[in-house]
């Protein structure tokens, strides 16, 4: 507090939000609304619902920071409390100068006007007057290059053409802090890297961000504090890779509680091959009950897409990273990474096949390979009915930040021509990476750049 | 810039106070002037963008409207206003209450939709929707004025000339402005959480219509009912005095005005309260 009692805003931060709560009462139906309003305070006709409870941060100037967390935990909300459309209901936001908020590109656009007439409006909204917005008018054209249809009404626009029409009204209005809320998952990527030049452009003159995404690699990439939220509550705040790390435990779950259960007759025909010399000591290896645990280990996907003729199962997996860590939130590049699969057969299997598929998120197949392809492959030898095995598959990460799902399979046959399906389990398990900035794109081509005089 | 003045607080909605003096209100409103006359501006476009004729309908709209009132009253029914007079006279007479009777009107009609055929300003970003209702009666205004040219251009050439007595029509209309701002605020804010306003507010208005003196001069009105016209229906007085310094020529008679500016005052508070008040609902019915 400052000495005229008002709440005071550090010289250093651009946005401050205090203990914000925001409790939304939920109506049986519409007309209660109009009767408790009658009713004041003597009976609740509705249920309170607490999007957000008690959120602090601070934005420094200068500072971007992101904001995660699983559908529904209150980040909506927040931003819209950030910018002032909804009042809190408790605590307090503090910000200073221009606060320019991109909630939904385009939102502020009256289709049935030109894209020349909705700049002119949504900068006057912003506190711009006639003069400055004629001043700032080329410079918003050319970004959104669209060219004669800025004469046109938006209605005729494609939605790419209305996302870059806003983002180069608001994005030019030298904000203090600019609020985006995942939209620069519109647009083709073309425009989402001339957006991301654009915003580091603004950083560097000084403009703070608060940005919202799902995507672990944007909030590591581009911010330097992270706040993760969880069913309206601030459960972390720091440093990104960190909160990610709990972003993605949150995401897939607590590993649950293992019932040890009796181990199963072996069978005669069992092949005991002994495991290699490094097995890492993980409760993993001591389950030996038939039951299905792959579901319920983190970083298990649960829209994974399973199927295939059920003579065999992929009961369970353990993935680990080089530093020992089981089920990471995030890997490294250039680190090696185990994955071990707990199989059972239903019949006798003659001629099994082993396969890891890795994707991107987006589903381009980064790479797959499987025990018939590999270099390094164990022979080929039947898996018995009624008997665990680990399969284990080990690689190197020679591709770059982000968020990456693996597929797993089991099949039968001599070749893959005439390969059946078993149990396949499409990206079933989720393998954030962090970034490196070493180099661009997806895959590492270990590049060696060297220079040397002519003729010498 | 000094940095304290442009820190913004955001508090919970029991903490923020509503104006309730007149001069704060306006000078909230005024903040938002460029952005209230874009807002008008394109109200006023979007009416006739894209017909052939464009503003030229704003003229001939009213000028149709008064022949169809003129043939039916006037020669039809063969009323005389006020009993003398030619039809023309029974016209302009006509035609200087449906002006009143339509900046009322427009601006009142249109503002139970205003805000939920915006819900992106509602919801999406921060949008000063005060200016929403506002935004219609400056449009209702710029239309019935292009109605006021046609009408003083009529008396000018086939009545009396003009009179200085012209230059009283602002101080008549002020207290119209801040009358139809308050109700268009009032309807505007139930239109929101009760959609069937929409309708009502029609046959409402149609009601107002022949309540008004529009069709009748206030002098038919039965002597001891023409008090419960003057306190209850500012409307009506409006009507009588834009005659009065239109087409009487006399200067507005202050007992009339002065209870009316009072009223007019107090609905335009009452509505801005109301409005503003509703407002921090808008987003959960929305």
């Amino acid at each position: 507090m400052s000495s005229n009692g008002q709440p005071a805003l550090d010289e250093g931060l651009v946005l401050s939000v205090r203990g914000v709560g925001k409790c939304y009462q939920i109506y049986a139906h519409p007309r209660h609304r109009l009767l408790q309003s009658f009713l004041g305070g003597r009976r609740k006709l509705y249920h309170e619902f607490w999007a957000l409870r008690d959120v602090s941060f601070d934005v420094a100037r200068g500072q971007c920071v992101g904001i995660v967390g699983q559908n529904g935990a209150g980040k909506s909300t927040l931003l819209q409390i950030a910018t002032g459309i909804l009042a809190p209901t408790t605590g307090m936001v503090l910000s200073r100068g221009r606060v320019v908020s991109m909630l939904e590109l385009g939102s502020g656009f009256n289709p049935e006007f030109t894209g020349r007439e909705n700049v002119y409006l949504n900068a006057s909204l912003l506190g711009l007057n006639q003069g400055e917005i004629d001043q700032k008018f080329e410079q918003i054209a050319d970004f959104a290059d669209i060219g004669q249809f800025i004469e046109s009404p938006v209605k005729h626009y494609s939605s790419g053409m209305v996302a870059r029409l806003a983002f180069a009204v608001y994005s030019s209005l030298d904000p203090r802090l600019l609020i985006v809320d995942e939209i620069l998952s519109v647009g083709d990527a073309k425009f989402q890297a001339r957006c991301f030049r654009r915003i580091r452009e603004l950083r560097d003159g000084g403009t703070s961000i608060l940005l919202v995404s799902h995507s672990s690699e944007q909030i590591i990439q581009h911010c330097e504090r992270a706040v993760l939220l969880h069913q309206g509550h601030c459960v972390a705040i720091g440093e990104p890779r960190q909160v990610i790390n709990q972003y993605t435990e949150l995401l897939f779950g607590s590993e649950k509680t293992v019932q040890k259960a009796p181990a199963q007759p072996r069978h005669e025909a069992a092949v005991v091959v002994a495991p290699p010399a490094d097995l890492p000591d993980h409760p993993f290896f001591h389950q030996t009950g038939a039951e299905e645990m792959f579901d319920k280990r983190n970083t298990y996907n649960p829209y994974e897409h399973r199927w295939g003729n059920d003579e065999a199962h992929i009961l369970d997996y353990l993935l680990m990273a080089e530093d020992g860590t089981a089920y990471p939130g995030t890997v490294g590049m250039d680190s090696t990474v185990t994955l071990y699969l707990k199989v059972l057969a239903h019949r006798d299997i003659a001629l099994p096949i082993f396969g890891l598929n890795i994707k991107t998120k987006e589903g381009l197949l980064l790479y797959g390979s499987n025990s018939l392809l590999a270099a390094t492959a164990p022979q080929r030898r039947p898996l018995i009915a009624g008997q665990i095995e680990i399969v284990q598959f080990r690689w190197t990460v020679r591709y770059n930040g982000g968020d990456y799902l693996l597929s797993v399979g089991l099949a039968s046959g001599a070749s893959l021509d005439d390969a059946m399906p078993l149990d396949r389990r499409y990206d079933s398990i989720l393998l954030p990476v962090l970034p490196s900035r070493r180099f661009v794109g997806l895959a590492d081509m270990e590049l060696k750049i060297e220079r040397f005089s002519a003729g010498a | 810039m000094n940095p304290s003045s442009d820190v913004v607080i955001h508090t919970p909605e029991s903490h923020q106070s509503i104006p309730l003096n007149p001069w704060q209100i306006v000078r909230q409103l005024w903040r938002q002037r460029q952005l209230l006359r874009q807002l008008t501006n394109r109200a006023v476009q979007q009416r006739f963008r894209g017909s052939a004729l464009g503003l030229l309908w704003a003229m001939l709209n009213p000028i149709f409207m008064l022949l169809v009132y003129t043939y039916v009253f006037g020669i039809v029914l063969g009323v005389k206003w006020n009993g003398q007079g030619s039809s023309f006279v029974f016209a302009m007479n006509l035609f200087c209450g449906l002006i009143v009777y339509g900046i009322f009107a427009e601006s009142v009609g249109a503002a139970s939709i205003q805000v939920l055929s915006n819900p992106s300003y509602v919801k999406k970003i921060l949008f000063p929707l005060e200016i929403l209702p506002l935004a219609g009666l400056g449009a209702a205004i710029t239309f019935n004025l292009f109605s006021l040219v046609v009408l003083l251009f009529c008396t000018q050439f086939f009545m009396s000339p003009l009179s200085v007595h012209v230059i009283a029509l602002p101080i008549v209309w002020i207290p119209l402005f801040l009358f139809t701002a308050g109700l268009s605020w009032i309807v505007g804010a139930m239109g929101v959480f009760v959609r069937d306003i929409g309708q009502l507010i029609l046959i409402i208005l149609q009601i107002v219509f022949y309540l008004c003196p529009i069709v009748y001069p206030l002098a038919r009105v039965p002597v001891p009912m023409q008090r419960w016209y003057l306190w209850l229906n500012p409307l009506a007085v409006f009507v009588e005095e834009t005659r009065q310094v239109l087409l009487q020529h006399r200067w507005p008679q202050l007992g009339w005005l002065l209870p009316n500016y009072a009223i007019c005052l107090l609905v335009f508070i009452f509505g801005y309260y109301v409005f503003m008040k509703a407002k921090r609902g808008f987003a959960d019915v929305i």
